[in-house]
C-alpha cells in the first residue's frame, strides 16, 4: 500500500485520507488487515467464548444499573490493589485503574482480554494487567505474594452456585485477599416468580405433534427437560416473586484442603504446559466445588396476583454488596421481575400446568446441585409446586438439566 | 467403522462405543432442541426439500438414499413418504438417538436407518442412488459440512448420483446502514470517558448474520461464486472471484450483504431455496461485511470488488474473507483490502 499522504502537501492525513488534484474528492486508502493476534481466534476457541465477539459487548456499555453499582467501588480504590475475574472487556478494570488504584488486575479466560490490553494501552492506563486464562490456570502470573484490597468476581450463575468461576472466587476469598479484603459482590440470592405462557408452550412443546405431518414426540422430552435461558414479559408473570435462597459469601463454606490443592496443582501445571496454551487457549478445566455439588434447598409460596393457568417457574437473581469498612460503598444489582435484569432469568416448565385464581398461594420446594460427573457443566433442578385453590387442587414435579458451556 | 447394522446393534444394546465426534464441541451443540426446533420452524428451508422430494417422488421410487448430517430424521422421512426402498440417515450428534425413535413412530423402522457417527466411518453394503443433505452454513460455506458431502458422493454414491441440492450460488450486493454504524461500531469511540476505538476495529473484522431489508439495498444484485455439487472439489470452494456492482440510487454504502441459492436440478420438476433478502427470511439471513470507508456512490456509479475466502487454517469450519475495494465515483474514491473473519 502507498504511504497516505496528502498528494500536494505530504502531510500525514486521518485513515489514510488524501485529497485528489481536481476538486474536493477524498481518495481512501488504507487498508484492514487482520494482525496475527487477531486472526488467532477460532469458531471452536470462540465456544463458551461469545464474549470474545466484540458485538456481545455492546450490551455491556449499556448496562448502566451495574455501571452505577460498581461505581461506588471505583470511587474507593484509590491506592487500592483490585483483582478483577470475568473482567470480560476490561470496562470495569480501567475505570478502576483511572480511579487510582495502585495496581488493578483484571482476569478472564476470553480472548476479548487481549483486545482489552491495547485499549488499556491507548489510554495511557499504567496501574493495570490484564492476564488470559481461568484463575487456576494463570496464579503463576499474579505478582508473587500479592494480596488485594477488593476482588471483583460475579461468581453467581443463573442458579446461584453453578457457575464456574465460583471455585475461583472462594479460592481467591481464601488466599488472595488482604486482612481487610473484600469480595464484591458478596452476597446473592435467588428469587422464584410464576409465569403464564401458553403459547410459548404450544411453540416449543406441541409444535413436535405435527412437524410437517410427522410426530416428533421423542423431542418434547428434550424441552420438557431442559432449564430455559431467556428474558420474560413482565405482562406474563402472575405472582409476586419469593426469595428462595440466599448465599452469603462471607459464611460460604470454602474449598477444602484437597481441593485446593487441586487447585494449586492445576495452576503448577499450567505453568509447566504454558507452550501448549496456544493449542488449547480456553479449555476450561473444572474444579469440581463442593459447594455447588451439595447444592441447596428451599422452599418458596407465591402469592397469585391474577386469575391464569402456571406454566413455568422463572428463577431471577440479585447480588449486593455490603462493605466491612466503608458503609459508603454498598450497593445491591437488584431484581425487577419481567424489567432490566443484571443477568438473564432462567425458567423451567412445569409438568402440568397449575390454574390458580388471584390471592392464592403455590406452594413448592426447590433443590438445586451440580454433580460431580458430567465435569460440572450441567446443573440439575429438582422442582415440587403444589396448589390446593378454587380452581383444582393440583401438584407437580419435575427435574430440569441446565449446561453451562 | 462397522456396518449400519452391526451400529444398529450395538446402539440396540447400550454398548454403542462412543466416536470422538461425540465429543466435539460443533457436533455436541446439535444435541440440543433448540437448534433443531429453529431449522424445522424455517419454513422457506424446510419446504424446498420436501418439495423438491415429493414433486419427483418418481425419482426415488425403490431406490437407496443417504441423508447427510439427519438431524431429527425430517430428510430421511421425507425420502421414505417419496418412496425410497432404503434411506440410511446420518448424524454425530445425540440427536440420532431421538432420531431413531421419531422414525419408529412414523412406521419407517423397515425403511430408515439412524447411524449415529461420522460419514468418514461409514460403512454400507451397496452405493446409494440419491444423497440429500442440508450442508448449507451462513455465507453458505461456514461450517462447511459440504466437504462432508463430497466425501459421501465419492465414496457411496453410485457413478449417476443424484445429490439434492445439487447447484449452489452466492450473491453479494451493497448495502445502507447508517443506524448500525452509529450504534455498533462508533459508539466504541468513547465508553465512559475511555477510548475504545480498537473495538471499532476489531467489529469490523466480525460479519454480522442478520436480515438485511430490502429498503437498504444501494447496488444491483449479482451472482459471483457457483458450482455444481455433483462436480465441485474440496480445493475449489476456496476460491477468489471480482464482481461490479453499480449503485441503483445515490447513497453510502456501507457494507456488502452476501447471501446463495441452492436449486435442487436434478429431478424433472426443479425447486430452488433462496436465501436473498428480496424474499422470506431463512434462518440463514444474510451474511453482511461492514466495510471498513463506507463508499459514497451516485446512481449509475460502480464499484469492482475481488473477494477471496478460504477456510481458516486453525479451524475449516471457519472461513477467512478478504476483500479489495476499488471505487472511483465523483465525490469519493476507495482503493483498499479487509479481512473480515467468519468465525
Amino acid at each position: 500500500m502507498p504511504a497516505n499522504r496528502d498528494m500536494r502537501t505530504g502531510a500525514p492525513t486521518q485513515r489514510g485520507e488524501s485529497r485528489s488534484a481536481n476538486a474536493s474528492k477524498v481518495v481512501l486508502t488504507e487498508s484492514l488487515l487482520a494482525t496475527d493476534a487477531e486472526k488467532n481466534p477460532t469458531s471452536k476457541s470462540l465456544y463458551g467464548d461469545s464474549a470474545a465477539r466484540i458485538s456481545s459487548n455492546i450490551n455491556m456499555i449499556h448496562d448502566h444499573q451495574r455501571l452505577r453499582a460498581y461505581e461506588v467501588i471505583f470511587r474507593n480504590v484509590r491506592g487500592k490493589t483490585l483483582l478483577h475475574l470475568g473482567c470480560g472487556m476490561g470496562l470495569y478494570t480501567m475505570l478502576a485503574a483511572r480511579g487510582m488504584a495502585k495496581m488493578v488486575i483484571g482476569v478472564d479466560s476470553s480472548a476479548i482480554v487481549d483486545a482489552a490490553r491495547v485499549v488499556a494501552e491507548q489510554n495511557g492506563l499504567k496501574n493495570i494487567l490484564f492476564i488470559r486464562g481461568r484463575l487456576c490456570d494463570v496464579l503463576h502470573q499474579l505478582p508473587g505474594g500479592m494480596k488485594f484490597d477488593y476482588v471483583l468476581c460475579e461468581w453467581m450463575g443463573p442458579l446461584l452456585l453453578n457457575e464456574r468461576v465460583l471455585t475461583d472466587a472462594l479460592y481467591a476469598r481464601a488466599h488472595l485477599l488482604t486482612p481487610s479484603g473484600a469480595l464484591c459482590p458478596n452476597r446473592a440470592s435467588l428469587h422464584v416468580v410464576a409465569v403464564s405462557d401458553y403459547s410459548f408452550r404450544l411453540d416449543t412443546e406441541d409444535f413436535w405433534s405435527n412437524v410437517y405431518g410427522f410426530q416428533m414426540e421423542p423431542m418434547k422430552e428434550l424441552v420438557r427437560q431442559e432449564v430455559e435461558m431467556c428474558a420474560i414479559p413482565g405482562s406474563n408473570i402472575v405472582s409476586a416473586p419469593c426469595l428462595a435462597h440466599t448465599v452469603h459469601m462471607d459464611t460460604l463454606e470454602g474449598l477444602t484442603v484437597e481441593e485446593t490443592a487441586t487447585y494449586e496443582a492445576q495452576a503448577n501445571q499450567a505453568a509447566a504446559s504454558r507452550d501448549n496454551e496456544e493449542e488449547n487457549p480456553v479449555e476450561h478445566r473444572w474444579v469440581p466445588t463442593a459447594v455447588a455439588q451439595r447444592g441447596y434447598e428451599a422452599a418458596f409460596t407465591l402469592s397469585i396476583t391474577r386469575n391464569a393457568t402456571v406454566h413455568y417457574l422463572t428463577f431471577y437473581l440479585d447480588a449486593a454488596f455490603t462493605s466491612k469498612t466503608n458503609p459508603g460503598a454498598n450497593f445491591v444489582l437488584a431484581v425487577r421481575p419481567g424489567g432490566e435484569n443484571n443477568w438473564t432469568e432462567v425458567s423451567v416448565g412445569l409438568r402440568e400446568p397449575l390454574p390458580v385464581n388471584v390471592g392464592e398461594k403455590i406452594q413448592g420446594t426447590l433443590r438445586i446441585y451440580t454433580p460431580a460427573d458430567k465435569g460440572g457443566k450441567i446443573t440439575v433442578v429438582e422442582v415440587t409446586a403444589k396448589t390446593e385453590g378454587q380452581v383444582a387442587a393440583v401438584e407437580t414435579s419435575g427435574t430440569y438439566y441446565y449446561q453451562s458451556y | 467403522m462397522s456396518s449400519a447394522k452391526e451400529y444398529e446393534e450395538a446402539a440396540a444394546e447400550g454398548t454403542m462405543v462412543k466416536t470422538t465426534a461425540n465429543k466435539d464441541y460443533y457436533f455436541d451443540s446439535y444435541s440440543h432442541y433448540g437448534i433443531h426446533m429453529e431449522m424445522l420452524k424455517d419454513y422457506q428451508r424446510t419446504t424446498a426439500y420436501r418439495d423438491a422430494i415429493w414433486r419427483n417422488a418418481y425419482m426415488f421410487k425403490n431406490k437407496v438414499v443417504l441423508d447427510v448430517g439427519c438431524g431429527t430424521g425430517i430428510l430421511s422421512m421425507f425420502a421414505a413418504r417419496a418412496g425410497a426402498r432404503k434411506v440410511i440417515g446420518i448424524d454425530c450428534s445425540n440427536v440420532a438417538v431421538q432420531a431413531r425413535r421419531i422414525v419408529q413412530d412414523n412406521g419407517f423402522s423397515d425403511v430408515i436407518t439412524i447411524i449415529q457417527g461420522k460419514v468418514e466411518e461409514l460403512h454400507l453394503n451397496e452405493k446409494v442412488d440419491i444423497i440429500i443433505s442440508e450442508w448449507m452454513g451462513y455465507f453458505l460455506l461456514y461450517e462447511s459440512m459440504l466437504n462432508t458431502v463430497l466425501y459421501a458422493r465419492d465414496r457411496w454414491g453410485a457413478p449417476d448420483v443424484k445429490i439434492l441440492p445439487n447447484r449452489a450460488n452466492m450473491y453479494a450486493c451493497g448495502i445502507t446502514d447508517p443506524q448500525y454504524i452509529e450504534q455498533k461500531f462508533d459508539i466504541w469511540k468513547n465508553v465512559n470517558g475511555l477510548d475504545f476505538s480498537y473495538f471499532k476495529r476489531l467489529s469490523y473484522i466480525e460479519p454480522l448474520i442478520d436480515t438485511v431489508d430490502p429498503e437498504q439495498i444501494i447496488t444491483d444484485i449479482v451472482p459471483f461464486f457457483s458450482f455444481d455439487i455433483n462436480e465441485v472439489t474440496e480445493a475449489e470452494l476456496s476460491f477468489t472471484r471480482t464482481f461490479t456492482l453499480e449503485a441503483k440510487k445515490g447513497d453510502f454504502v456501507h457494507a456488502i450483504s452476501v447471501h446463495f441459492d441452492t436449486p435442487f436440478y436434478a429431478g424433472h420438476d426443479p425447486v430452488v431455496l433462496n436465501t436473498s433478502p428480496m424474499v422470506s427470511p431463512t434462518h440463514w439471513r444474510q451474511t453482511v461485511l461492514y466495510i471498513f470507508h463506507p463508499l459514497i456512490m451516485k446512481r449509475g456509479e460502480k464499484a469492482n470488488f475481488t473477494m477471496k475466502c478460504v477456510p481458516n487454517p486453525g479451524n475449516p469450519r471457519d472461513l477467512d474473507i478478504s476483500l479489495r475495494i476499488d471505487f472511483d465515483g465523483e465525490l469519493q474514491a476507495c482503493h483498499y483490502d479487509q479481512d473480515f473473519r467468519l468465525r
